[in-house]
């Protein structure tokens, strides 16, 4: 008998006995080892590069690669046949990095489900009027035609004066039919305007508001479908980078409070703009609008005076508010549109957060979960469908790319994932969209960070090793840096690099994050090994590598299955609430239900915080498994 | 009802450190200073042993402050321009059981001194005593990255205690230090999880943690001293509970920190009510001391020798006789 040709993959290790005849990709399917592939193994799409760097394997090489890459021993995994042992090292470009989960995903564990969606466009035939019908009134039969339609959604039913001002000329010209335009005011479908049949969907927005980015997506009410997205940074920026700043900026300058009102309208109308232009939608058919915030960024959006959250005892003027007009709130979409805002829990953890415990279902799970959404501000929530205790730090925006020298938020050209080889020198790395690399974002400035101390050119207080024998590392303007990426080879002016500063911003942030994580579990007396999984929601990428953030102590260490990124949860929940009546209902009954933790109240978060400020933190008995694989603490 | 001791069983060992080298051990001391090896909180000798008293520390400077208030200048006055003449009064007047030879006129913004001339200080001042050697810095990262392998090399085989290495300045002192088989000095601004940083990132290099004492910064009395206590408490319950990068004795800058206090230094013209002033700072002095002393401090780094001998008196007294 003959016996199976044996193939290993590399970085993985992973070993497997191949059939006959297999193609090294088939062979990899069968063995867990990701590589990418989009042709179903054509060999078009040239995406399943392999280096065989042990033994040959048989089969065609396609156009696909290039003369030096067939002679560094590159070939297509879809198309080499396996006739002999081999060992096939995978290259970080055709290792398959995770999808989006971004919003569908996020969304789907949360089975709010859609039920009565924030507005909705209602095509309706009114009974014309005649003399038998004792003289009514053509809202009577509108609202007959409403009830008949959707009776079941509402418990009442009215209708606003410029669709009743609408109401007679529009029934008449065009045949008694009519759509109407119906928001949900907690259950009293409100008729807020009327329209020409037309047969096309009405359009929501999903507003985001984070305190350095504003992300918008646009989303066809009907089917809950994605359509558009666009996300900037806020223009309230320019008054301070952190929502501290931007309360004493409303304080102490007249006009301060205006000022960023209009800073945050003008972002989210500029994101509305540009996502309803590129699908090609009129405005004035978005139909309604769903903002979720941080409390401050909510009181700054409605021009509500924030002041009291910075005072003892912190508390916001407001918390939850009910439905309001688009064009009281100021964002340019159809003037009538209801604007749903996501109740916030306490003068730190705001809808964001309520939004993003909606989406990620932790509410009704009996699984102990910790969920952080790590943006400018660090917020955490522990706990399960009986209880959430929830809490807020400061971790600074490092981690959406703002405050370093080439960190940049998770877009085309951000370096979202990387790592280092010390030995060949070299840096292997993927950015979003495979586009020409401009920056690091969230993900990869976790890869980079990992990379350099797993490779020791920086020290555990995050101190760049200038013996370190590289030309990667080097002094610039009297500062340590490390150059991810030399301009030349990718046809740039400048090198990519981290510096030494940069590296001590991402440590500040990430120490916080665990601070704040370690603090609150302490205080409810939960050891870290108990916690049945953590989920990560923020700006990183499409991709955070578990293994790296724990490696650098922004997570804590548990078995790395229990770790999930799970994207931007504060959009996802946001498009929920636009979707359904349960899931804005959830959303308020969540955030009474969160208990809020006030970490700035508790004495050993500040001793936790300097604990935090090394890689992966000064006490190695919390990060065990990664100490012995840096071999560490020896 | 008998009354019985209520007993605390540790689990580990503060580190037990040797200073000094003498003509068997490849250097010159005369004498060698042992501290640590506490199995139980300071000067709880029903509970655990502390085989190990506390020393006493001289503090001798390279070159004499621009102004000293006047009991110093009194009892230090004659030898404070003469490093060798000082140290050799701190240990045949006072008893110093180590000379702590702090190298300010280094400093830039001082003397500016050279590498060599720091050097020479080492030489003379070793020439001058038979008792260990602390070797400290000026205090500015990067003339102490020059001066002291030079001072390292000139007393290779001494075993000093070299000072300091910090946070952001760490690797070349800890490189002479291994390199020329002293000991060394981790200093934290008051703040525990930075000193274990420290020995962390100096431990990392290769140094052995039983070659380190710590220096946590010192708060003179009014001054953050209770701070600086509670800080060295929490080090030796960290020590005692067995965090091996907590293990090390510590060192208290008490003379420096306690003549800072204007309770210490001003004239009686200027405060009649405090009294007079001939006893005042010495007082001060003695009494950072005595708290440090409780706090479990090994080594105490005094200035004044009226202070340093209320200090020792102080230890005498607490110290068992069997120990």
């Amino acid at each position: 008998m003959v016996k199976s040709p044996i193939v290993v993959f590399l970085p993985d290790g992973v070993c497997v006995e191949a059939e006959p005849g297999q193609t090294i990709l088939e062979a990899a399917r069968a063995a867990g080892v990701a590589i990418d592939s989009t042709c179903g193994g054509q060999g078009t799409c040239g995406r399943c590069k392999v280096l065989i760097t042990l033994g040959k394997a048989g089969g065609q090489n396609t156009g696909q690669l290039s003369p030096e890459e067939i002679k560094r021993g590159m070939v297509l995994a879809c198309q080499s046949i396996i006739e002999d042992d081999l060992v096939v090292e995978v290259p970080l470009e055709s290792q398959r990095s995770e999808l989006k989960i971004l919003t569908d995903e996020g969304a789907a564990e949360g089975e709010a489900g859609r039920d009565v969606p924030l507005a909705q466009k209602v095509p309706l035939r009114m009974d014309p009027p005649d003399y038998e019908g004792g003289g009514t009134g053509d809202d009577e039969r509108l609202l007959r035609a409403l009830r008949e339609a959707r009776g079941e959604d509402f418990s009442d039913f009215s209708i606003d004066l410029p669709a009743l001002r609408a109401l007679p000329r529009l029934a008449r010209e065009h045949d008694w039919q009519v759509e109407a335009l119906v928001g949900d005011w907690d259950g009293k479908g409100i008729i807020y305007d009327l329209a020409p049949p037309t047969g096309k969907d009405g359009y929501g927005l999903a507003i985001d508001m984070g305190t350095t980015t504003v992300v918008v997506h646009l989303i066809d009410i009907a089917t809950g479908g994605f359509v558009e997205a666009c996300a900037s940074l806020n223009d309230q920026v320019a008054f301070g980078a952190d929502v501290i700043s931007r309360i004493i900026h409303a304080q102490e300058h007249a006009d301060g409070l205006q000022q960023l009102r209009d800073a945050i309208l003008g972002t989210i109308n500029r994101c509305a703009a540009q996502a309803t232009e590129r699908a090609g939608v009129d405005r004035s058919e978005v139909i309604a609008a769903t903002c979720v915030g941080n409390t401050v960024m909510t009181h700054l959006l409605l021009g509500i005076d924030p002041s009291a959250i910075r005072r003892e005892p912190y508390v916001p003027a407001v918390r939850s508010l009910p439905n309001l007009r688009a064009s009281e709130v100021g964002i340019e979409i159809h003037p009538a549109a209801p604007v749903c805002l996501a109740p916030c829990v306490s003068s730190y953890v705001g809808g964001d957060i309520t939004a993003g415990v909606l989406a990620s279902g932790i509410g009704d799970s009996p699984r102990l979960t910790l969920f952080l959404d790590l943006g400018t501000n660090g917020e955490m929530v522990v706990g399960q469908e009986d209880w959430l205790m929830c809490c807020s730090c400061s971790a600074g925006p490092a981690f959406e790319g703002s405050g370093l020298e080439y960190g940049m938020y998770a877009t085309v050209g951000a370096i979202e994932k990387l790592s280092y080889d010390p030995d060949a020198d070299r840096v292997e790395y993927l950015t979003i969209g495979g586009a020409r690399p401009r920056g690091l974002c969230g993900s990869g400035l976790v890869d980079a960070l990992a990379a350099l101390l797993r490779a020791g050119v920086i020290d555990r207080s995050g101190r760049i090793n200038l013996g370190f024998s590289s030309p990667r590392v080097r002094v610039r303007n009297e500062r340590p840096e490390f150059v991810f990426v030399w301009g030349e080879e990718v046809g740039r002016a400048d090198d990519i690099v981290l510096t030494e500063d940069d590296i001590q911003n991402l440590i500040r942030s990430k120490g916080a994050v665990y601070a704040g994580a370690a603090t609150l579990l302490e205080s409810l007396g939960i050891d870290t090994r108990s916690i049945e999984r953590i989920l990560v929601a923020g700006a990183f990428g499409n991709y955070l590598d578990a293994e790296n953030a724990v490696t650098i102590g922004l997570l804590p260490e548990v078995p790395l299955d229990r770790i999930r990124f799970i994207g931007n949860t504060a959009v996802a929940g946001a498009r929920l609430c636009l979707q359904g009546r349960e899931a804005r209902a959830r959303t308020e009954e969540l955030a009474r239900r969160m208990t809020n933790f006030e970490l700035s109240l508790y004495p050993g978060y500040m001793d936790r915080y300097v604990s935090s400020l090394f890689l992966p933190h000064t006490d190695l008995n919390l990060f065990p498994v990664t100490a012995e694989k840096l071999g560490l603490g020896k | 009802m008998p009354f019985e001791m209520p007993v605390e069983k540790w689990a580990s060992t503060v580190n037990e450190v040797t200073i000094g080298a003498t003509s068997e051990e490849g250097g010159t001391r005369t004498s060698t200073v042992t501290v640590g090896g506490d199995t139980t909180l300071p000067f709880l000798d029903f509970e655990g042993k502390s085989p190990n008293r506390p020393v006493v520390a001289m503090e001798v400077l390279d070159m004499p402050p621009d102004e000293w208030p006047s009991p110093l200048e009194d009892a230090l006055g004659k030898v404070c321009r003469d490093p060798a003449a000082w140290a050799r009064m701190c240990v045949d007047e006072v008893g110093a059981d180590l000379i702590c030879l702090r190298l300010v006129g280094a400093h830039p913004e001082r003397g500016d001194r050279s590498p060599e001339e720091c050097a020479e200080t080492v030489k003379t001042v070793l020439e001058a005593v038979g008792v260990p050697l602390i070797i400290w810095g000026c205090g500015d990262a990067d003339k102490d990255n020059e001066i002291m392998p030079r001072c390292s090399e000139a007393a290779a085989g001494e075993n000093c205690l070299l000072g300091s290495a910090v946070q952001d300045n760490y690797k070349t002192i800890t490189a002479a230090c291994m390199a020329d088989g002293h000991k060394l000095i981790t200093e934290a601004p008051l703040d525990i999880n930075i000193q274990k940083q420290v020995n962390i990132l100096t431990t990392d290099m290769g140094l052995d943690p039983s070659r380190i004492i710590m220096y946590q910064s010192t708060g003179g009395l009014g001054y953050g001293m209770e701070y600086a206590y509670s800080i060295m408490e929490r080090t030796r319950l960290a020590a005692l509970g067995g965090d091996k990068m907590l293990s090390m004795p510590m060192l208290a800058q008490v003379g420096s920190e306690a003549w800072r206090a204007k309770e210490a230094r001003a004239p009686e013209e200027e405060a009649p009510q405090w009294g007079p002033v001939s006893e005042r700072g010495v007082i001060w002095e003695a009494t950072t001391a005595n708290c440090f002393l409780h706090g479990g401090t090994h080594i105490l780094v005094m200035w004044h020798p009226r202070a340093a001998q209320l200090l020792r008196k102080t230890i005498d007294s607490l110290v068992s006789q069997e120990s």
